[in-house]
């Protein structure tokens, strides 16, 4: 049976949801996550034990002192497992001999059971599937690997992460001055959310992707169930949860019209369509 | 000092040629399968051969992209293709999924270059590829030359570094907006460069009305200025980006940097900046270039936020296809149009280039004729000096260009 791990928009929400997992990130070695204080983590982990934090960054040469110490720190923590993109974090993992679960989490190349059972040899034990596969080969995987598995079925879905400062530069070229909060890219009637911070650029889908249905289908397969909550409210957050753990084969139709609902923009993403690999 | 390899892209065999023949040590081009660029005209197997024999016999190297990210049911396949591979030779294969980068160190002999699509920033993550085997790292186009120089020190794995092209706007492998947007598969060769698109930028609710509307889009990259200080640094390869580029972009990029990188080796401290080159570089490109994140510049003069200044380029007037030494007569191919009386350059992989005004121009009835105005039409003119095939006319290019 699946456990459901929370990604929540803010603090205020982690203490609403302190009896799930939760999916979190640190300042300055995350990306597209809520990112908190080492400190408040200290505190955090006093009263709540299933804490999974996500280090997603790509790491410079000049980080990877300060990242070392990190994850030094995090061995002594009990936290369940580190997300990792940069494969800096395996090699000063293994270095170290850390004792510390790393959850393969490079966002759009977690795509084969191959390349996951290649990292489960390297000591990684867990994977965070791509968004950009199917349901068919989300099975496919789970029925080939020993890693523990990680889906996102609910939730926007990053696509993008840069260096650049897309905003802050085109602020600077036209020589415009803005304190907005919330920023979208639009285009043909879609609304793209986009952020830029010390970290740089990130732009998530226009859709939530909701894969309430196939979680049913899914939850005795797939170890963790993904709820992203980025860009949604604490108390939307809450009933999506609850939707998902009373959700059964009986009752599945009543709630997906309840989160058609809340939402208007849900959609299945890539769970049932393939990416074209070839154009001609 | 070491002379790094220049390393052009090979989008097919005429390419591929022409790469080698004006510089190049080595370059890289997709076979048939598993590679990022699935929509360029990728190599047959019989044709890469072909390639690679070529390039052997000029003891030069072909470098075969196999740098897809796979899905489960491509990956049973993955193995035949790398044997086909090592069987005809491919000097090296360049790989982005560690299962393929795995399964070709322990499967056969390749030697195995890591993609950038990987995005390697750092001497940890260079070290864990090399301890499994890799021989090369191609590094994210974000590193800067502080980064490039500790990841040296620190990791004797070769580098390849790039030094001229388009640029992605994100991190290699972390954007899947064409996958979203077009339904096109960033990762496996299907990019539909959304980065270059214009959206509306919306702020809290309000669109924000400027000039020009919000994009992505990069300017390209251009390290020319740089050369010494990376020869000096140790960089093992020199890469230029742009499989998908026309044959005189190739063949003068590659001639370009072939002669500041021979110049620099040759002179060392006398070595001085070759501005002509700069504006070389300039004019065959269609779109601005910079440093980029190289000497750590991370700015809005990174990127076009004015619109792309894209200009279609007419200097490439035709390509020499044969010399007729008893009659000085070249035969041209036409690329742009051209006339009697146009002050041209041509050059070569091996000559210098020249200038003449054109005087005479003969069809291919022998007709004396005043334009050439039809493309790919055949076309002779009276040349003193020999030609060879493979050298181009282009417009001259002049200081106050």
């Amino acid at each position: 049976m699946s456990k459901l791990v929370i990604i929540p928009n803010d603090i205020k929400t982690v203490d609403k949801i302190i009896d799930h997992y939760i999916l979190l990130g640190i300042k300055g070695y995350s990306v597209n996550n809520l990112n908190i204080e080492l400190d408040y983590l200290k505190e955090l982990i006093k009263k709540k034990k299933n804490i999974f934090i996500t280090l997603n960054k790509n790491f410079t040469n000049a980080e990877l002192e300060d990242l070392e110490k990190l994850l030094k720190q995090l061995a002594t923590y009990d936290i369940k497992g580190i997300f990792y993109y940069d494969v800096a974090i395996v090699n000063i993992v293994k270095r170290l001999k850390l004792d510390l679960n790393l959850v393969w989490a490079a966002e759009h190349l977690t795509t084969n059971y191959y390349t996951i059972n290649y990292w489960y040899n390297q000591g990684v034990t867990s994977t965070f599937l791509s968004n950009e596969i199917t349901k068919d080969e989300i099975i496919s995987i789970s029925e080939n690997t020993p890693s523990h598995l990680f889906v996102q079925l609910f939730g926007y879905i990053p696509m993008y992460v840069s260096k650049r400062h897309a905003i802050k530069n085109y602020f600077k070229h036209f020589n415009l001055h803005d304190h907005s909060k919330k920023y979208y890219l639009f285009k043909e009637n879609k609304y793209y959310s986009i952020t830029d911070n010390e970290d740089g650029t990130m732009i998530y889908s226009n859709f939530i992707l909701n894969g309430l249905k196939e979680y049913i289908e899914l939850k005795d397969k797939i170890e963790y169930i993904v709820i992203n909550g980025y860009n949604i409210d604490s108390d939307k957050l809450l009933e999506i949860i609850n939707i998902f753990e009373t959700s059964n084969t009986q009752n599945i139709s009543k709630l997906e019209q309840k989160l058609n609902e809340l939402f208007s923009n849900l959609s299945k993403g890539f769970l049932y369509e393939e990416t074209i690999y070839k154009v001609k | 000092m070491n002379k790094p390899e220049l390393l052009a892209p090979a989008g097919d065999l005429e390419r591929l040629k022409v790469a080698l023949l004006y510089g190049a040590d080595a370059v890289y081009c997709s076979g048939p399968s598993f590679s990022l660029r699935a929509n360029a005209n990728n190599f047959s197997l019989s044709d890469l051969k072909k390639g690679i024999t070529f390039a052997h016999k000029l003891h030069k190297k072909v470098y075969v992209t196999v740098n897809i990210i796979l899905h489960n049911k491509e990956a049973s396949k993955i193995l035949d293709y790398l044997n086909k591979l090592e069987k005809i030779g491919a000097d090296a294969i360049i790989v982005s999924d560690p299962y393929i980068m795995d399964l070709a160190l322990k499967k056969t002999n390749l030697e195995v270059h890591l993609s950038t699509q990987q995005s390697t920033l750092n001497y940890e993550s260079c070290k864990f590829f090399f301890e499994q085997g890799v021989k090369r790292i191609v590094l994210a186009r974000e590193c800067s030359k502080d980064d490039i120089k500790q990841i040296i020190k620190k990791v004797p794995v070769e580098l390849e570094v790039f030094i001229h092209g388009a640029m992605c706007a994100g991190y290699s492998g972390r954007c899947v907006l064409s996958n979203f947007l077009t339904k096109r598969d960033a990762n496996r060769g299907g990019c539909s460069q959304i980065c270059r698109w214009d959206f509306k930028l919306v702020a809290d609710g309000k669109i924000i009305e400027t000039e020009k509307d919000f994009t992505l889009c990069s300017k390209d990259l251009s390290l020319l200025s740089y050369l010494p200080e990376m020869i000096d640094m140790g960089i093992s390869s020199f890469k230029i980006e742009g499989r998908m580029r026309s044959i005189y972009y190739i063949a003068t990029v590659v001639s370009v940097y072939r002669k500041a990188i021979d110049d620099y080796c040759n002179k060392g401290a006398d070595y001085e900046y070759n501005k002509k080159y700069e504006k070389i570089l300039r004019r065959c490109a269609n779109r601005d270039s910079v440093v980029q994140f190289f000497d750590g510049t991370n700015d809005e003069t990174c990127s076009y936020y004015n619109g792309r200044e894209e200009i279609s380029n007419q200097d490439f007037l035709g390509k020499v296809i044969a010399y007729d030494e008893d009659k000085k007569l070249a035969t041209i191919e036409q690329r742009n149009y051209f006339k009697k009386g146009d002050e041209v350059e041509i050059f070569g992989p091996s000559s210098e280039t020249i200038t003449l005004v054109i005087d005479k121009i003969y069809d291919e009835n022998d007709e004396i004729i005043d334009v050439v105005r039809h493309p790919k039409q055949i076309v002779k003119i009276k040349v003193n000096h020999k030609l060879h095939p493979y050298d181009f006319v282009r417009k001259k290019i002049v200081d106050n260009d």
